[in-house]
């Protein structure tokens, strides 16, 4: 059996580690070595992202001819792909968090008296180069509390008689304190930032976004649940300048196959329906379709049409195939879907196909990209309801047709785009959390900067009808050196100025310092 | 003086500054008071009469003038010539305009460098109340930051001359401080918060890691660090003074960024 006078065993080593982790997280200056640190690599992530904007497996590709072997290992290997999201990163971000936590835990109960406690101050306060004293006739410990009340001070009042029966050697001491929730300022942003935190984490683990290209007319399910977008209309609205005012989708919700809401979607505006919320967040061409295409063709007798190159007949207005001049042409407007008879011509023609980018690929005519690099059409020539043949014809190249069309001398006038409207869906699953990061951290903000947490405590002691005062009023002086030409209502700043002008001097200055010095 | 009449009034500004700068080194050669009014004086009247110009550009374009890099580097010049008036007639520390008075005309200079039309029709992704909540207060803050900036070159240049009385520099460090303090909230409230919260409702997003945003989130990380430094750690005089300096020269790497990096803040 162990000596009760035995050493008790001190703590374990997991335990002293942990204890000494805590230490380490709520130390200021090692938030502040994460602060630096954290700054340094969002600096350096800016650096990569506007640098270096392809890394990871794609720099292989992309830069191994330009640059030589040890680089590129370092692009692949080491150079994060996503700076802000890699691990190291969000390494970083964690180890804020977990030091804002353990200094607000370190700090919460002393911070927590400061705010809300209010008692006597130990003489010694009253000692230290922060005290005033002076000597007053006035009616001092009522006006003081009087004034401070005023002020919205909260008030303890301690009273004590040195010699019991009389009056001589009363003191009276008052503590004052006003806006002490100030001190909460900075606990309340700290948790803020947390919860700022937690959202994001919520939100990036759970959270979904993904863009549905959608033309007019068309529709799209929102994956993984009963929800549809049914895309009415999509314009962009411009002012008489020309500047764009507005992208506006008007679209249909639909739920389980039942219209639920019409909506104008538009930047700024969204559409929200039961966590899911609809954002105008791009547009584009139709690679595939046209709303309407213009065709020219001649409306002069075939006999009229000029060849180039003959002096006699100039070359006038746009070519058609092979180069002919139009003597009149004409324009035909054939919008998507509808057959549009040819005028001159015993044929009438229908967009069959259109390309953004045209490329001949190994099973025929692809589409390249979504850019309109080299456009093309596709146009079917029918007489009456049969079809005669079908040829590409060519943005980029006005000469050119291939296909098994018969010879219709046309060009490609303009092509009215369709446009699609990409209409982001997202889900906030941890938005509550950053909401209540907001509202928490701004409550911080506001109470630790637009609040001052103000105290002072006043010790007066009755001598030959008079009162002796002592007021402390910690962070109101400057730390004034002795050369200070100032008289003592600089020195003296806000509050304790005020209430020594209130309780009147006897005519002797008030003086600075410890009790040695009093008047 | 060419242009429309907002343009007028904020070259006549910009010329008044200037004339504010040299009455302002004048005061510190001479040390005649008289000087340090008639600057103060000049300050005031340029502040008025950029107010004159931002007013009537907002009344041409018919939306408060936040909508532009100029029309944010005048706001911030605008802003901080004021605070430095108030500053200055409170204090009678006419020394300080030395030091913060070339800031304000550095970002008038950079404003009247940028495109100055104005943009009637605003793109539709600023259309919303969230671009005078998020700009004004981020112009605010930075005007701020910016008063803070020269308070700080006032005061490490006084302390290398021994210039200065130890209180006088103990005060010129509490002022800096004190500004600091008016624009942080500003920042965390108006560029963070209300940034954060118009993306949501724009883009979909809080935070999408824009270069703009990352910016404004290396500035937030900083002016924290400084004030924990200083409440905390007790950094005051020459470490904070550099301090408020770097973090102001952020704010001038991430206004210029704009620029150059582009991302979903480059509007012009």
């Amino acid at each position: 059996m162990p000596s009760p006078n035995a050493a008790q065993p001190g703590p374990g080593p997991l335990r002293r580690l942990l204890a000494d982790l805590y230490e380490l997280l709520g130390n200021t200056g090692f938030a502040i070595a994460i602060l630096i640190v954290l700054a340094a690599a969002s600096i350096a992530g800016i650096v990569l992202v506007d640098q270096i904007p392809v890394r990871g497996e794609a720099a292989r590709a992309a830069y191994a001819e330009r640059l030589h072997e040890p680089l590129v290992w370092l692009l692949v290997n080491v150079v994060p792909d996503r700076p802000f999201r890699c691990p190291g990163y969000q390494a970083l971000l964690a180890l804020l968090s977990l030091s804002l936590l353990a200094c607000t835990i370190k700090r919460w109960r002393r911070t927590w008296r400061l705010a809300l406690r209010i008692g006597p101050a130990p003489d010694a306060v009253f000692d230290g180069a922060e005290t005033v004293r002076w000597r007053t006739r006035s009616d001092a410990p009522d006006l003081a509390a009087g004034y401070l009340r005023r002020r919205l001070f909260r008030l303890h009042r301690q009273e004590s008689i040195a010699a019991p029966g009389g009056s001589e050697g009363r003191e009276i001491q008052l503590a004052a304190s006003r806006f002490g929730l100030a001190r909460l300022g900075p606990v309340f942003t700290h948790m803020g930032f947390l919860l700022l935190v937690v959202g994001a984490i919520v939100m990036g683990i759970s959270g979904s976004s993904r863009m549905l290209w959608l033309r007019p007319g068309a529709t799209a399910g929102v994956p993984g649940t009963d929800l549809a977008l049914h895309l009415e209309d999509f314009r962009i609205e411009t002012t008489p300048s020309g500047r764009v005012s507005a992208y506006v989708s008007t679209a249909t919700l639909r739920e389980g196959g039942r219209d639920v809401r019409s909506a104008r979607i538009e930047v700024n505006k969204p559409l929200r329906h039961r966590g899911y919320s609809f954002y105008q967040n791009s547009y584009r061409q139709n690679p595939t379709r046209l709303a309407a295409i213009d065709i020219v063709t001649d409306a002069a007798p075939a006999a009229a049409r000029a060849t180039p190159g003959d002096p006699a007949r100039p070359a006038v207005g746009p070519h058609g195939r092979a180069g002919q001049a139009f003597e009149t042409p004409v324009t035909t407007r054939v919008p998507w879907g509808e057959r549009v008879a040819l005028p001159n011509s015993p044929f009438a023609v229908e967009i069959d196909t259109f390309l953004i980018d045209f490329v001949v690929g190994e099973r025929g005519p692809e589409l390249a990209s979504l850019e309109p690099r080299n456009p093309a059409v596709l146009l079917g020539f029918y007489e009456g309801e049969r079809l005669v043949g079908r040829s590409w014809y060519f943005v980029h190249h006005p000469g050119m047709a291939v296909g098994t069309a018969p010879e219709v001398p046309l060009l490609l006038g303009h092509l009215q785009a369709e446009m699609m409207a990409g209409i982001e869906v997202a889900t906030h699953p941890g938005s509550a959390w950053i909401w209540a990061g907001f509202i928490v951290m701004s409550l911080g903000t506001l109470l630790a900067f637009a609040l001052r947490h103000e105290r002072v405590w006043l010790r007066l002691r009755r001598r030959d009808d008079a009162w002796d005062v002592a007021l402390h009023h910690p962070g109101a002086l400057p730390p004034a050196p002795e050369r200070a030409t100032a008289g003592w209502e600089r020195e003296v700043s806000g509050l304790a100025a005020r209430l020594v002008r209130l309780l009147e001097p006897d005519g002797r200055p008030p003086v600075r310092g410890p009790e040695g010095r009093s008047a | 003086m060419t242009g429309t009449p907002d343009i007028q009034f904020f070259t006549a500004s910009f010329a008044v500054y200037i004339a504010a700068l040299a009455l302002f080194l004048a005061h510190g050669f001479f040390r005649r008071p008289l000087l340090g009014w008639a600057a103060a004086g000049a300050i005031a009247l340029g502040a008025a009469s950029q107010t004159i110009a931002l007013g009537l550009r907002w009344s041409l374009s018919g939306r408060p003038p936040l909508a532009s890099m100029f029309e944010f580097a005048s706001v911030v010049s605008w802003m901080a010539a004021w605070s430095l008036f108030w500053l200055v007639a409170r204090t009678r520390r006419f020394d300080i305009g030395s030091y913060a008075a070339p800031l304000i005309l550095g970002m008038m200079a950079v404003a009247s460098l940028l495109p100055r039309e104005i943009q009637e029709q605003l793109v539709p992704a600023l259309q919303s109340y969230w671009l005078y909540i998020h700009v004004s207060m981020a112009a605010l803050s930075e005007g701020a930051f910016a008063l803070a900036c020269g308070l700080s070159i006032a005061y490490l240049v006084k302390a290398r001359r021994g210039a200065a009385r130890e209180d006088e520099l103990a005060r010129l460090d509490a002022l800096t401080h004190r500004v600091i303090a008016i624009g942080y909230p500003l920042f965390t409230l108006g560029a963070l918060f209300a940034g954060a919260i118009w993306a949501y409702h724009a883009w979909g997003t809080f935070w999408s890691w824009d270069p703009k945003e990352v910016g404004s989130w290396i500035i937030w990380l900083f002016y924290t660090g400084y004030l924990h430094a200083r409440h905390r750690r007790g950094w005051a005089g020459r470490r904070a003074a550099w301090l408020s300096i770097v973090g102001f020269v952020m704010i001038v790497l991430s206004f210029v960024g704009n620029l150059f990096l582009g991302g979903q803040h480059a509007y012009g």
